[in-house]
């Protein structure tokens, strides 16, 4: 299936799970990748468009799309937004794939490619690597953080039919053993490659559809860049990455903190962006990552479950998406053997291009607030 | 066999980044407004906005600030592996990224002086790459 088939068949049930009609969807938001607003609404019927835009920051669109989808149902521009993403991820990159893409064009900004790939810094691990090291220097690190965010991620997937991990559990031995890519990361540091996509419906809290489940609000959403966004080597300070700017003005907006969060949904292309996120989204001050991950921490059960779904290292690589889709399960209680007890607030952020961030606090009717 | 290299694209600021470079000395950017050195190169200068600027030949000396080695690979082109690389802050302020060549990654560390060696990748075409500078 092509991207953009993926994507229909997910907004398709995201729209029925939201009560509503094609018709219904007066704006989209699309991810990047290939797919455009026109094209999903060619084929979903939407003959009254009434917004669309295109949020073109790789893995954090989806949760800055979120911010984007608020600004509309709030001021009225639009009634029900509808946010897909996803992409035949595994499928494209297979060889006969490969070479049928060739004059498609590169997703990579020009900095990256005229200064990163001849270098021979091709891949998104590489790039990270960077900052993974030089936070290394700084604070120090052991092995055993890293692989205590992808142990809990794949135990965490063993409660999930839809994850890609499931049936196949993993251990911090075998998450040491596995081979080295490019260091720090090993082989299960890095995210799954999977086709895949998801969607989620926005309206205003008044609006009929907001009634078909248990409601779950938007309080408050966020975007941010590092600077510059488009070179991760000239930062003033290398660790300071788009969610350090976006944290802080959701939580203004919302009147939460992460102080007040049940679980998160953090961004997971890779094992050192879920410790660097969650120093940077204000869960434990910068350097403090190792422990607040250790002991369980972050497992069910623990003091702050994190990406309860399995995330994209062992779930599936759905952009993010399915990142706000479990924090909407589990604001629901709909998430079955996965649930977080008692859950009021979530938070989820989003990461792409060279630490482009996003951030979305989530709640529940059992926590007041905007 | 490994495939050809991914070369830049060569037009303005980068063909001239570029051009200088295969004259066997790293140029930067300076403001000719403020001084500021700066790199990517940009049309504006974004400490003062001043739109002029020179291409300074510069040390060529740098620290190494941090690294990365690739042990798998992850390009066609890039197969001769292990490959080290490192983010490398020149004498004169700016980043730039390259290869490290010539060292072992146990020895690799955090302040560790190097010196611009431009490799040639194509006819007329040289990029970024780093040996340890002689004591």
């Amino acid at each position: 299936m092509s991207d953009l088939q993926l994507m229909l068949v997910a907004s398709l049930r995201a729209i029925a799970d939201a009560g509503l009609k094609p018709t219904d969807i007066d704006a989209i938001m699309t991810p990047v990748m290939s797919v455009s607003s026109e094209e999903l609404a060619a084929n979903l019927g939407l003959s009254d468009m009434a917004w669309s835009v295109k949020s073109n920051i790789g893995g954090a669109a989806p949760v800055a799309s979120l911010l984007g989808a608020m600004m509309a149902v709030t001021t009225g521009v639009a009634r029900a937004v509808l946010i897909p993403a996803g992409l035949n991820g595994f499928s494209r990159m297979q060889p006969k794939a490969m070479s049928a893409r060739a004059d498609a064009g590169s997703p990579l900004p020009p900095s990256v490619l005229d200064y990163y790939v001849p270098a021979g810094s091709t891949a998104p691990p590489q790039w990270y690597a960077m900052m993974a090291r030089l936070h290394a220097e700084r604070f120090g690190a052991s092995e055993e953080a890293l692989g205590a965010v992808a142990v809990a991620m794949r135990k965490h997937a063993q409660l999930n039919d839809k994850a890609l991990m499931r049936g196949k559990p993993m251990s911090m031995a075998d998450y040491l053993a596995s081979p080295l890519i490019t260091t720090p990361y090993r082989l299960l540091d890095c995210c799954l490659v999977t086709d895949a996509a998801g969607a989620v419906v926005v309206t205003a809290a008044d609006h009929p559809a907001a009634r078909t489940h248990p409601r779950v609000y938007l309080s408050g959403a966020a975007e941010g860049h590092p600077y510059p966004a488009d070179d991760i080597s000239n930062r003033a300070d290398p660790l300071t990455i788009g969610l350090t700017h976006a944290a802080p003005r959701a939580y203004a907006m919302a009147g939460i903190g992460p102080e007040d969060a049940d679980f998160a949904q953090i961004y997971d292309c890779f094992t050192f962006e879920v410790l660097q996120q969650i120093e940077e989204a204000g869960f434990c001050r910068r350097g403090e990552a190792e422990a607040f991950v250790h002991g369980g921490r972050i497992e069910l059960g623990g003091a702050l479950p994190i990406n309860t779904h399995g995330g994209l290292l062992s779930e599936a690589h759905v952009m993010g998406i399915s990142h706000i889709i479990e924090a909407v399960r589990q604001l629901r209680g709909t998430a079955g053997a996965r649930q977080v007890e008692g859950v009021g607030v979530g938070i989820v952020t989003g990461w792409g291009d060279l630490g482009d961030g996003s951030i979305a606090v989530l709640r529940n009717d059992r926590r007041a607030g905007r | 066999m490994s495939a050809a290299p991914p070369l830049p694209v060569m037009t303005d600021l980068t063909a001239e980044f570029y051009g200088h470079l295969a004259g066997g000395t790293l140029h930067l950017q300076q403001c000719t407004a403020c001084g500021t050195f700066r790199h990517l190169p940009r049309y504006l200068c974004p400490s003062c906005h001043g739109d002029g600027w020179a291409w300074q030949a510069c040390s060529g000396r740098g620290e190494v600030l941090s690294w990365t080695t690739t042990m798998r690979p992850l390009h066609p082109a890039f197969t001769d592996l292990p490959m080290t690389l490192v983010t490398v802050t020149m004498a004169e302020g700016p980043r730039v990224l390259g290869r490290l060549v010539d060292v072992a990654p146990e020895e690799l560390r955090a302040g560790m002086p190097v010196v611009i060696a431009p490799k040639t990748v194509a006819e007329g075409l040289a990029i970024p790459e780093f040996r340890v500078a002689p004591a």
